[in-house]
């Protein structure tokens, strides 16, 4: 499949809410995954 | 400073309230989630790719495609990691014309050197302005949880792949920039064995230009390119905390040789020699935001430019609003995923 045939189909697929998105026209699928940024606030200070 | 929708009436002829918002208080920064493209219906994967985007995207739309060939022609996983503050990891508002247009207006009324403002780029802009040290701090957050994200999947310790499972990266625009400090400093050797494919990036920040109706206007960009270029030097003149961690820290230190030519040259060099055959690079004849010329420079002519034959930009490569173009852009874009794809296979 050419890209911008892929760009069309895929757009339409996409859903950020769903946990598992199947490709219907392929074997591809998309899972989503969650994740925890644990980057604390490290204060820099700078510039006096 | 940064606008929110819930200071907008519904009273067009409200003036808009700007509060001074701590990133911290941004709770879609911190818990996220972030799509994987598989192939096939196994329950663990190996040697996922790891896809970076480039600043002030708000969607995946764009990537999707570039993901779903990557994900077919290699059979490797590939994962859509959003930078901090990017994608959903901001406010859904800094993506929505409508509540942008009133922080537009203001700002337009009152940095009047804010040239190529709109409403895609200031929320970024706004925030830039606001704290130049934003850009390396959002950087900062990025590259640990990237490094989180690596250190799971190595150990065992990501639901989707298998123990050892060695990650590569395609990374576009600021993405590379990232990727390469994170590969400069290679914490816990992570990235030892780690392939880089970059497309339209991989120069020093000095020689970007962001200044775009799609990335920053030129208010944020003068802004951040001062800091960078001018002030940080100052500051490193003294030990404070900024300066220690950009001295001492291996990624403070990586980030610093990344600014400019000029910083940490000899290690910088050594250490792009050591992974010339670890990295490959694309880059576009008519790039403005990267030039492709920097990027050689940068990396010592490892990298290769391409052309394509119609009106691109580095913001849009593959356009796609124009019908007539559909044969060009197709065989542009399979010119350089084939080619990522074969590197990263």
């Amino acid at each position: 499949m050419l890209f911008t045939e892929m760009y069309t189909r895929l757009k339409s697929l996409f859903n950020l809410e769903a946990n598992r998105i199947n490709i219907p026209f392929s074997d591809i699928s998309i899972r989503m995954q969650e994740f925890s940024s644990s980057d604390g606030f490290f204060i820099f200070g700078y510039f006096g | 400073m940064v606008f929110s929708s819930s200071d907008i009436s519904d009273n067009k002829a409200a003036i808009p309230i700007y509060y001074p918002s701590p990133d911290s208080k941004i709770s879609e920064n911190y818990r996220f989630t972030y799509p994987v493209f598989v192939k096939g219906n196994q329950e663990k994967y190996n040697h996922p790719i790891l896809l970076l985007h480039g600043l002030n995207e708000r969607s995946w739309l764009k990537y999707l495609p570039w993901a779903y060939y990557l994900a077919e022609h290699t059979g490797r996983p590939v994962i859509l990691f959003p930078i901090a503050f990017h994608i959903n990891r901001s406010p859904l508002d800094w993506a929505n014309p409508r509540a942008m247009l009133p922080l537009l207006n203001y700002r337009k009324k009152n940095q009047p050197t804010a040239d190529s403002a709109s409403f895609v780029n200031v929320a970024l802009s706004e925030r830039l302005s606001d704290d130049p040290l934003r850009f390396f701090t959002s950087g900062r957050q990025s590259a640990y949880d990237i490094i989180r994200l690596v250190g799971q999947i190595h150990n065992g310790g990501h639901p989707l792949f298998e123990k050892d499972s060695q990650t590569d990266i395609f990374a576009y625009s600021i993405g590379a920039f990232l990727s390469e400090i994170i590969m400069l400093a290679n914490p816990d050797g992570l990235f030892s064995e780690t392939r880089l494919f970059m497309f339209c990036g991989g120069s020093v920040f000095s020689a970007m230009n962001g200044i775009s109706k799609l990335i920053m206007d030129k208010k944020a960009f003068d802004g951040i390119y001062k800091f960078y270029m001018h002030d940080i030097d100052q500051e490193m003149e003294h030990n404070r905390p900024l300066s220690d961690y950009l001295k001492s820290n291996s990624l403070g230190y990586s980030f610093h040789s990344m600014i400019d030519f000029k910083n940490h040259q000899r290690f910088r060099d050594q250490r792009f020699r050591e992974m010339r055959k670890r990295i490959s690079t694309i880059t576009l004849k008519n790039d403005k935001v990267v030039p492709a010329k920097d990027t050689f420079h940068t990396l010592d002519g490892n990298a290769e430019m391409f052309d394509f034959p119609y009106e691109y930009t580095h913001e849009t490569p593959f356009p796609v609003t124009n019908q007539t173009l559909v044969p060009l852009v197709d065989k542009a874009f399979e010119s350089v995923f084939s080619r990522a794809a074969k590197f990263l296979c």
